[in-house]
């Protein structure tokens, strides 16, 4: 047997060492930390941080919004709108901070315990609709919204490290991907990616670009609503 | 030099004790407590109970009550009580006091359907009728263990344009909950954006083979 053990350099009395006493109470406190050091790692694994969560409207209405609910990056006030030139896919690196009236920025923190470990990130967003036109938000988008029946909406989605911004893509710029019909309806997409990152708090921020197809010269406001949430766990 | 150690209090004994071996003995149990405890939580954090499945073969259906052109928070909701499952009740155990459990229900091909008093509508009535086409349905999800509202009223909640259309989705519920086994219960509430008289009933359908399934994971505090 290895005297220090193998792993953790445990030290123990050799036969017919005189004073033993000190190398036992060294040996102890070792195996004390040793232990202590595994149980704060148990303590972390499958913890779940609520980065962000926030409730937009309570839907009786359809989330109906006027104007001025939001200051986005170009000024004009809009619901969750990111505003780029229809029919022109941003390029990566051009998205948007998300930002929606009245949390503002959608910004949180989580803290990754140890080494080695992954963070799982689930975003959910259900009731999520994209809304044309902003003066037919109250009807019905097959029937009355014109310009709204025929075009569709691809939005994408990345979470970035936001004390750095634009250097830690958490995933990509087009693997949160959602793409929908432009006649009022919702959907609840649930995005997901592993990511495995240094220990340290890191603050996050949930950008996104979008693309309106065909019609889009006639659209106007695009709106998403409803329950967001971010979570990160700490995984093995 | 910490004797007893510094996290788990250890104790050994001290140079020169002449019952060493007694207080040797009780150190060594010691630690084996300690470690013998760190491996009951390695058989609980990250374990996964599936709580509520239901896989039907045919369509399932269950029903809201609540239906009217003007949604008021004090629609009552209901126990989901889908056909022929009954009401969809569950129960997970919790195996220390605090231990946080994480909530996970999915719903695959969720339909809402609309018609006369007790009996749904047939998807070609969607294509003809042109209420059905046009209006909307809001459902509330909640979810229950014992008395405590885990979800929220209307955290959990979709919305359904009148064709019949299928939605897919996923809820996320995390909570702190007491040692022992607790019982939960999904329950639902709706309200039709349809004329009373014309479509009184607010019908949901599971369909064929889509489950719904509601899973809780232990995590750590």
């Amino acid at each position: 047997m290895a005297n220090p053990s193998t792993y953790y350099q445990w030290e123990f009395p050799q036969p017919g060492d005189d004073p033993w006493y000190g190398k036992i109470d060294r040996l102890i406190s070792s195996i004390d930390v040793s232990v202590h050091s595994l149980e704060a790692l148990l303590r972390s694994l499958y913890h779940t941080t609520v980065v962000w969560s926030l409730s937009v409207g309570n839907a009786p209405t359809f989330n109906r919004w006027t104007a001025g609910d939001v200051i986005q990056p170009d000024g004009i006030y809009r619901n969750l709108v990111w505003v780029t030139s229809d029919s022109t896919l941003p390029a990566a690196g051009s998205s948007f901070v998300v930002s929606l009236f009245p949390v503002g920025q959608l910004i949180g923190q989580f803290t990754v315990p140890a080494s080695g470990v992954r963070m799982r990130l689930r975003m959910t967003a259900p009731l999520f609709p994209t809304l044309h036109n902003i003066t037919v938000l109250n009807g019905d988008y097959g029937n009355v919204g014109g310009a709204g029946i025929d075009g569709g909406v691809v939005a994408y989605y990345r979470l970035v490290d936001g004390t750095q911004v634009n250097t830690i893509n958490m995933f990509g710029d087009s693997l949160w991907k959602h793409e929908y019909r432009t006649r009022g309806r919702h959907d609840y997409p649930l995005f997901t990616a592993v990511v495995s990152l240094e220990p340290g708090t890191y603050t996050v921020e949930l950008q996104s670009r979008r693309y309106f197809f065909p019609n889009s010269a006639t659209l106007g406001a695009n709106q998403h609503s409803g329950i967001w949430a971010l979570y990160a766990t700490v995984e093995l | 030099m910490a004797n007893p150690s510094c996290y788990y209090n250890w104790s050994f004994p001290d140079e020169l004790d002449d019952t060493y071996s007694t207080r040797f003995a009780s150190g060594i149990q010691a630690m084996d407590t300690s470690i013998y405890s760190l491996s009951q939580l390695f058989g609980v954090i990250g374990a996964t109970t599936v709580v509520i499945s239901v896989y039907p073969p045919t369509p399932a259906l269950w029903a809201t009550g609540n239906n009217a052109v003007t949604f008021t928070s004090s629609f009552t909701f209901a126990s989901m009580s889908v056909s022929p499952y009954g009401d969809l009740t569950g129960a997970v155990t919790v195996p220390y006091s605090g231990c946080i459990v994480r909530f996970e229900l999915t719903m695959t091909d969720l339909i809402t359907l609309h018609g006369a008093a007790g009996t749904a509508a047939t998807p070609a009535a969607y294509d003809a009728d042109a209420a059905l086409k046009t209006n909307t349905t809001l459902v509330h999800f909640r979810l229950l263990a014992g008395s405590l509202n885990i979800s929220g009223d209307s955290m959990w909640k979709i919305l359904h344009r009148g064709l019949g259309e299928a939605k897919s989705v996923h809820f996320t519920a995390i909570a702190s909950l007491g040692q022992g086994i607790q019982t939960v219960k999904l329950e639902a509430r709706g309200i039709s954006y349809l004329s009373l008289i014309t479509y009184p009933s607010c019908w949901h359908q599971l369909a064929p083979k889509c489950p719904l399934i509601l899973t809780a994971t232990m995590e750590s505090i």
